[in-house]
């Protein structure tokens, strides 16, 4: 039956629209007939006529193709690339996002699918892609890791790391502390730091937009790089609706009221962005973190934009939090600043700040919670506060040495050397120093735990060539050792006069590798070691003259004791394959043993009260080996140990003045940074002092134990191509900072393979010519290096230590089907015959010889008796060319492929830091890396002749490098490494008073 | 895997003479066929050809109908079935995309603020079957002809072909219904 109204309403609409437009106004009055409702139902339908681009007018199954494109359901277990799909975990703005399994690496990533409507626009879809990888590229800790951006079936998708937790939005709805919101914004902070250094700003830092791991409260910022395109949009759209039809702006399906909240001011103006835009989100976010609701609360996003833009600053946030410290609000008010140019400059700063507040928030709690402390693990995560890039640790050759030089009776010394001054010995550049309390000491009490925020930090030298460095009893002079990359030379100067720093010994080529200052400062003993013959210790009296040799053959700096009359230090005996703790006469005189172990060397500290001397010592579990301190009693030799904690590595240790405690360098991990430690005497309860990615070595106290002195180090590595080698034309592969310290190789396809420490641990990745989009091969966590693809292209042939020592590994050149070759008690260096038959090797069996295994594994095949090292096969198969110990020196010789005498020897160019060298691609010759900074590589004719300069680089240091098989690219991994002195002031006071 | 013509056809001729049970077997199927043959036009086109999706609609009918078994009471009568079942699955899909939009927090998916194209498009259908709703108890005729015209996908010609009236009055009650539609979608 219809409807008399709506009949009169249609033939008011038809005849209107049947006039001309000025016409309808006068017919629609007489129409109407005084029915103004009527009069305006017919206007609006007019109106409503005329509106062009409704959705009514694009047919639906416009609609439908997008949405049905847009839908990818994909089924579990369905196989997408190599993705085995596991569920659905949700749907977002970008498209569909699912659990699933990397059926090569088995591990469990997330897979994101781009919907349709994005990908078919092509601006859209370059900006995203290049974003993406520029965002693959950013590897930290606390940035949500893309493994893979793909495409398979038209589908682009993204691989990234699977994180189980919930987001910072579902974190919200819970209370947090102030100490948790601050450790939440300083692993974002971080994230920043890492990714505004290399120009990627965010754009969309927001809590949807920051996860929290379930297990460890491990913070991961998502989409860096993705944000850029949708937000774009986002804010054309903004800026749209709001000029039409403010209104819609509430109501619009278009926009989420939430994401308005963390623009800053530049944002929503339409305005450039940079970095600091990231900072004010940031600053946002602390904010709610701690107030419990965002600064700028309105009822409209409309409302909130002004009151971003407006000149009011945030409400205070002691308005919404109880008594907020104030740190955190002048944190706030700084990153929160209208005018970017007065917030924050640099996310770098925001971190400083950060920390600082969470450590005097800590020293607050912890002085509130007084003596009785429970055990200070209190700081989970800190160890990620730091950015990635100056992560640090010691390159393949620094660990390859350790074995290496071990297995030839250079013993100890040679050992710390290089695992702990190693060839990455780097810099302190940036000063953030993670001070976290000391604060389960049975001794500590509320005043000295407050005292530890006067610890002060201070670099020293600024040369970056720092090794070794110890500091005079009176805390007067301090000492420490320059190495060029080849000559090391040894410095004198006075700590508070900070000039008239004098060399003491000039640059030669030796290496020190223990400076002790004798209890009386009178004198410094240093131990000297050469390429040939045993280390040396020598005696220099501090004010001037020449030094005396006291002892041949030592394998540690000595430690004296308390009165000054005797020393200890450790020598190793290879024939009987033991170490023993030596202790002698101040003067080198009257040795005797104190005691004596097999395959495990001492690095003594003398306690204070001269009763016992502190060792590290090493410890075989059913499936691991590990470090643990010991006390070795001096008057007989018995051995009893310090606490049960158990370390990867521990360097050197001193004695706090008073015996209740020791300071040492140490990691738990062998793959973490060396940092400062704290282990008390006797209850040998330990501590972390620093807590940051630098590596600190070399560590020397005050008398009184006020001052202490480190080395602290920072080594980068990024790969570049060289275009058939030219280095103007060097195109940067890889940027994450941490990439090709333990090689590179070319698979024939041209695509690199290369060790990197992107993902936390050493894994292989590949990248093609072009760079970007990385691709990780392995995940095992373990310590995999030194990759070489196998000619055929088919192989990775490497060594990890997946298995607990290092052995030879294969596997595909996607990183499937691993299959071990090796299963000795350590295997390194691996080379691939050209005939892709054989891999030769260097096993630490037999004191470190050139073996041969088959490409499918089996019994390996020794060939060689001699020590001998580090194999590079030639391009023809029938010769090798390796170190070689001849007439107690190290060379570099060439020898049958099948082993036997030398045919060519060199003087060593691989000493002292044992890095990689190849053949030239003509045969003819070996190239290697001067290590002198700026490292050059250089190559040797095997007929003899003078070296031949290939490659010069302007500044840092070359790590490794590769040609293509057909010549055509050479990788080389190259960076930085520096190390410098820093001296640790109040040092005691931060201990807690001792 | 593509479902058995004949099974689809039996259904849809089972629906038609009002068996709504037909029609719940009969959605997932065609959803399916559906998806099946847009991922198939993805793999064929270049990203940036826009989807001709009028001819992978035409193309899941042809293939999920098994024509020589029709015994429809003519062509016409299957078009308008056709818009029925487009449309029901269409606003189905819209609505469950909704739900999931509105759904809160996933897991590593973070809602995005720039509600796609696609979260527009659902949030649009489901707009337009609310108003289209209201229109067809106000006016059938109408509400059929948005239904043909926007679900099926059909000409002028087309609809009045289906609807036995003349293209004039198909063209006049587009025009009337579309302005509705538009001012009601408008002010919801």
């Amino acid at each position: 039956m219809p409807d008399p109204h709506w009949e009169t309403l249609k033939e008011m609409f038809h005849a209107a629209l049947a006039l001309a437009p000025q016409e309808r106004a006068a017919y629609l009055t007489q129409a109407s007939d005084g029915d103004l409702e009527l009069r305006q139902a017919v206007e609006a339908l007019l109106k409503s006529h005329e509106e062009t681009n409704s959705f009514v007018d694009t047919p639906g199954y416009q609609a439908a193709a997008e949405m049905l494109l847009a839908d990818n359901d994909l089924k579990v277990h369905e196989l997408v690339s190599h993705y085995r799909i596991i569920s659905l975990l949700g749907e977002g703005g970008m498209g569909k996002v699912y659990l699933a399994e990397d059926t090569n690496l088995h591990r469990r990533v997330a897979l994101k699918f781009l919907a349709s409507n994005f990908t078919q626009d092509q601006d859209r879809l370059h900006r995203f892609e290049r974003e993406a990888r520029a965002a693959s590229a950013l590897n930290h800790p606390n940035i949500l890791t893309i493994h893979e951006i793909g495409e398979s079936g038209g589908h682009r998708f993204i691989a990234t790391e699977f994180i189980e937790g919930e987001t910072l939005r579902e974190r919200l709805s819970r209370e947090l502390h102030n100490e948790g919101a601050l450790d939440i914004a300083i692993q974002v902070a971080s994230a920043l730091v890492a990714a505004h250094r290399v120009g990627i700003v965010h754009r969309d830092i927001k809590p949807e937009n920051i996860m929290i791991r379930r297990d460890d409260g491990l913070v991961k910022v998502l989409d860096f790089g993705l944000a850029k395109s949708s937000r774009t949009s986002s804010i054309e759209r903004w800026k749209s609706v709001d000029q039409q039809a403010p209104e819609q702006f509430k109501t619009g399906p278009g926009v989420v009221i939430g994401t308005v909240a963390y623009m800053s001011p530049e944002q929503a103006r339409g305005d450039v962005v940079d970095a600091r835009t990231d900072i004010w989100s940031l600053g946002v976010i602390l904010y709610e973190m701690i107030a419990g609701n965002s600064p700028f609360i309105a009822a409209t996003s409309n409302e909130i934009i002004s009151a971003i833009l407006s000149k009011l600053p945030a409400p205070q946030l002691s308005r919404y939090a109880h008594d907020p410290p104030d740190s955190l609000e002048e944190i706030v008010a700084k990153a929160l600043a209208k005018n970017n140019n007065q917030r924050y400059q640099t996310s770098n700063d925001l971190l400083t700040d950060l920390k600082l507040a969470k450590h005097s928030l800590q020293n607050e709690a912890s002085t509130a919670r007084d003596k009785s402390i429970d055990n200070a693990h209190s700081i989970s995560s800190a160890k990620w506060n730091e950015p990635v890039s100056t992560t640090t640790r010691a390159a393949s050759s620094a660990e390859y040495i350790a074995n290496q030089v071990k297995a030839h009776k250079r013993g100890a010394i040679a050992f710390l050397a290089i695992v702990l001054f190693g060839v990455v010995s780097g810099v302190a550049a940036t000063i953030s120093f993670g001070w976290y309390k000391l604060a389960s000491s049975h001794r500590l009490n509320s005043r000295s735990i407050a005292a530890a925020a006067t610890m002060k930090i201070k670099r020293v030298t600024s040369d970056g060539q720092t090794t070794f460095a110890t500091i005079s009893p009176d805390g007067k002079y301090l000492v420490h050792v320059s190495d060029n990359g080849v000559q090391q030379s040894l410095w004198m100067r006075q700590v508070k006069t900070q000039s008239d720093e004098k060399q003491i010994l000039p640059p030669a080529d030796v290496r020190y590798d223990g400076i002790t200052f004798s209890p009386d400062g009178d004198y410094i003993y240093y131990v000297a070691s050469e390429n040939k013959g045993d280390a040396t210790l020598y005696q220099m009296p501090v004010l001037g003259g020449a030094s005396k040799k006291l002892i041949v053959d030592i394998d540690t700096p000595v430690t004296f004791s308390p009165d000054g009359r005797r020393i200890a230090f450790d020598r190793g005996y290879p024939d009987q394959g033991e170490d023993a703790l030596l202790v002698a006469n101040a003067d080198g005189t009257g040795e005797r043993k104190l005691a004596t172990r097999k395959g495990d060397y001492w690095w003594p500290a003398w306690s204070p009260d001269g009763k016992i001397i502190a060792s590290r010592a090493t410890s075989r579990g059913a499936d691991d080996t590990y470090r643990t301190v010991v006390a070795v009693q001096v008057d007989d030799g018995t051995v009893k140990p310090i606490g049960s904690r158990h370390w990867a590595g521990i360097g050197e240790m001193v004695w706090l003045r008073d015996g209740s405690g020791l300071v040492m360098t140490a990691r738990e991990q062998g793959s973490e940074p060396i940092q400062i430690w704290y282990l008390s005497y006797p209850g040998g309860e330990a501590h972390k002092i620093t807590n940051d990615l630098d590596d600190y070595r070399s560590i020397g106290l005050t008398a009184d134990s006020t001052d202490l002195v480190a080395v602290r180090s920072e080594s980068s590595s990024n790969i570049w191509n060289l275009p058939h080698g030219e280095t103007n034309r060097a195109i940067q592969l890889t940027h994450t900072n941490v990439d090709g310290f333990k090689g590179v190789s070319w698979s024939p396809d041209n695509h690199l393979v290369y060790e990197s420490w992107a993902s936390g641990s050493s894994e292989f990745w590949s990248v093609g010519l072009n760079g970007g989009n990385p691709k990780q091969l392995t995940a095992d966590s373990q310590n995999d290096a030194q990759p070489v693809v196998s000619p055929d292209g088919q192989h990775v042939v490497f060594y990890s230590n997946r298995k607990g020592h290092n052995n030879i590994w294969r596997m595909d050149v996607d990183g499937s089907n691993p299959l071990q070759l090796t299963d000795g008690p350590g295997e390194q260096f691996a080379d691939v015959s050209p005939d892709g038959k054989w891999v030769v090797f260097t096993s630490i069996q037999g004191n470190g010889t050139l073996w041969k295994v088959s490409i499918d594994g089996g019994q390996p095949v020794q060939l060689m008796s001699k020590p001998s090292s580090q194999a590079a096969i030639s391009p023809d198969g029938k010769a090798i060319a390796c170190n070689y110990m001849h007439g107690g020196r190290w060379k570099v010789a060439v020898i049958p492929f099948n082993g036997g005498e030398p045919m060519v020897m060199f003087d060593s160019f691989t000493h002292p830091n044992w890095l990689p060298f190849h053949w030239t691609l003509d045969g003819r010759g070996l190239a290697y890396i001067d290590q002198r900074v700026p490292s050059s590589i250089w190559s040797v004719p095997l007929s003899g002749g003078p070296r031949k300069l290939m490659f010069d680089f302007k500044s840092g240091r070359v790590f490794d490098f590769a040609w293509s098989r057909d010549g055509s690219q050479l990788a080389v991994a190259r960076g930085e490494v520096t190390s410098d002195v820093v001296l640790i002031s109040n040092f005691a006071s931060g201990l807690g008073g001792y | 895997m593509p479902s058995p013509p004949h099974q689809v056809t039996q259904l849809l001729q089972q629906w038609s003479e009002g068996d709504e049970t037909a029609l719940a077997k009969l959605m997932p199927l065609v959803h399916d066929e559906l998806h099946r043959l847009a991922h198939q036009h993805m793999r064929r086109e270049s990203a940036g050809h826009v989807l001709q999706t009028s001819a992978l609609i035409n193309e899941a009918y042809l293939r999920l109908v098994d024509q020589p078994q029709i015994r429809w009471q003519g062509r016409s009568h299957f078009f308008g079935i056709a818009a029925r079942l487009m449309r029901r699955i269409l606003v189905d899909d819209a609505r469950r995309r909704n739900a999931v939009k509105r759904g809160g927090s996933f897991i590593q998916v973070p809602l995005d603020e720039a509600n796609t194209v696609v979260q527009e498009q659902a949030a649009n259908v489901a707009a337009l079957d609310d108003a289209l709703q209201r229109l067809e108890t106000i006016d059938e005729r109408q509400g059929k002809i948005v239904e043909l015209r926007f679900f099926g996908g059909l000409s002028i010609e087309e609809t009045a072909e289906v609807l036995k009236v003349s293209p004039g009055t198909v063209m006049r009650d587009w025009t009337f219904a579309r302005a509705w539609l538009r001012n009601k979608m408008s002010c919801a």
